[in-house]
């Protein structure tokens, strides 16, 4: 009750620094395993970087708890949580599949996909900048998203390269490829930080004054 | 006999209480920005009952002593009897559908069913029911326009104002802030005011000279009490639904809400134009859900404008139903 009274902006702000802190997450992630698979030396930054999300995960449940999520910016915030940790998870993907298939892609292909990351790595600083922008300026925010369809657009298109041609000479995706299993967990993950840009807009929409009609 | 009939007067004080308790809306505006949950606020609102009627002097002189009939309803026992039978009905089934009613709808209600079945006559110049009528119809408009252009005039600065959503949750937190004391002061008053109408028949009797100022606000205590506890019992229903069913509130919005029906009412009150304090909270309602652009629950709004026409009908009938069961008890 005592929240309910007085505790509300409190939880707010911490809300706020959680949820931007965790939006960072995915850059840092996929910058630290663009690096150890660049250089082959082995990162304890990705086990950090999960741990923090982890820890700022149960956090962000435990504050959102607190509040009343059951007014529309309570929910809606929720909802942005949701849309990020979708990032948050499939990015571990991505580390599972490249450290089981590294052995069986050809280098070629692997140096390629690698190269990949560090794109989504600023794709994901891009994120945490929409979230950023969310809270501090709305116009910020939306020229943010502007520049994370761009630059998603991108990368999903150099992961469209790793097909094959049947004997119709028509290109598919073999699903049960590794540089195609791993291509998609990428894809997969520009995605979701897509989402997240998407769901930012819809907040935009339906809390500023004077944005109505931008998605 | 006479014994009885305290007890009973008594009785029939904490019931009124209760009734009145089960439709007090004066919380709906922070249960519907989620400021306070129903719970929070219902206990909050208790409180503030049982404090203010205690702490704000009793004015029940006129209470009983209408001005829109020729009967003197404190005259006769079967007569307050019958009154507050009625308007305690009316209140609490009300509630129980989660409508707020205005109780001095229920009143003139009774008080014009009572007037018929004592031969006596309706006083329909202005200074009678003539000036009921205007409130009637004055009040609901003046709520829905001032708070209409009110919320407009608000979402014009905060377009200006607000860049982010910090700045939205800082104002929502602002506004909310002010929405909960601005609904304390008002709960705290009409606490004192409501009370009023409950224990005008019981107050003189506490009123001995020589008596503690404790002993002579015991009757407010006992009506806060019956006040608090019907808020707890049946008056979430009412929060819940003017709250969260008929329209979409933002704190600024539920903020401009309160504003308006304070600002009317004190305005009202220095120029001496009779006003309804339930009419204009719910036509503010209205007039800010219109005025923000967000969807307004019509059938919601159906319902109650229908229950407000239908209260002072309701409640007469059943106030003549009520005199001649008394009456057939009594005799």
């Amino acid at each position: 009750m005592f929240n309910e009274l007085f505790g509300r902006r409190t939880i707010d702000k911490k809300i706020e620094k959680k949820l931007v802190k965790l939006s960072l997450i995915p850059s840092k992630y996929f910058e630290a395993l663009y690096i150890e698979r660049s250089t082959d030396i082995p990162s304890h930054l990705l086990d950090l970087c999960e741990r923090e999300e982890r820890e700022l995960r149960g956090e962000l449940l435990i504050l959102q708890k607190q509040g009343i999520v059951d007014t529309k910016i309570e929910v809606e915030k929720y909802g942005l949580f949701e849309r990020i940790i979708d990032a948050t998870s499939v990015m571990k993907v991505v580390r599972l599949l490249m450290t089981e298939y590294k052995d069986q892609i050809q280098k070629e292909v692997y140096k390629e996909l690698v190269k990949i990351l560090k794109n989504v790595s600023e794709l994901g600083r891009v994120m945490h900048q929409t979230v950023e922008g969310l809270y501090r300026n709305y116009d910020e925010a939306i020229e943010n998203v502007k520049k994370l369809t761009e630059s998603s657009k991108k990368i999903i298109a150099n992961l469209t390269k790793f097909k094959f041609y049947n004997g119709e000479e028509v290109a598919r995706f073999d699903l049960e490829d590794p540089k195609v299993q791993i291509g998609t967990a990428i894809r997969e993950s520009v995605q979701s930080m897509l989402t997240v840009g998407e769901k930012i807009l819809y907040i935009i929409e339906i809390f500023s004054f004077d944005h109505r009609d931008i998605l | 006999m006479a014994d009885l009939i305290l007890i009973i007067m008594v009785i029939a004080a904490i019931v009124l209480s209760f009734a009145i308790g089960t439709n007090d809306e004066t919380f709906a505006p922070v249960v519907g920005v989620k400021r306070l949950s129903v719970k929070t606020a219902v206990i909050l609102g208790a409180v503030v009952a049982v404090v203010g009627s205690f702490v704000l002097a009793p004015n029940v002189s006129d209470t009983l002593n209408n001005d829109v009939s020729t009967l003197q309803i404190s005259a006769e026992p079967l007569l307050i009897f019958a009154l507050f039978a009625s308007m305690a009905v009316c209140l609490i089934l009300a509630s129980v559908f989660g409508l707020p009613i205005s109780s001095t709808e229920a009143m003139i209600g009774s008080i014009i069913g009572l007037t018929l079945i004592s031969y006596e006559k309706m006083i329909w110049s202005w200074g009678g029911m003539g000036h009921i009528f205007f409130t009637w119809i004055f009040s609901p408009i003046l709520g829905f326009v001032s708070s209409l252009f009110l919320m407009k005039l608000t979402h014009k600065i905060l377009s200006k104002r607000i860049k982010g959503f910090r700045n939205l949750e800082t104002s929502n937190a602002i506004s909310g802030s002010f929405l909960l004391i601005m609904v304390v002061v008002a709960g705290f008053s009409r606490a004192g005011n409501d009370i009023s109408n409950a224990i005008a028949p019981i107050y003189p009797l506490f009123q001995e000279s020589g008596s503690s100022i404790f002993y002579q606000r015991l009757p407010m205590l006992i009506g806060g009490a019956g006040l608090g506890l019907g808020l707890i019992v049946i008056g979430w229903r009412v929060l819940k639904n003017l709250g969260n069913n008929v329209v979409e509130l933002t704190p600024e919005s539920a903020f401009i809400v309160q504003t308006t029906s304070a600002i009317i009412t004190l305005v009202a009150t220095i120029l001496g134009i009779p006003v309804s304090g339930t009419m204009i909270l719910v036509a503010s309602f209205i007039g800010a859900g219109y005025g923000s652009k967000k969807p307004v629950n019509l059938k919601s709004v159906r319902v109650i404008t229908l229950f407000i026409f239908l209260t002072p009908i309701f409640s007469g009938v059943c106030a003549i139903g009520f005199y001649y069961i008394l009456r057939g008890v009594f005799a």
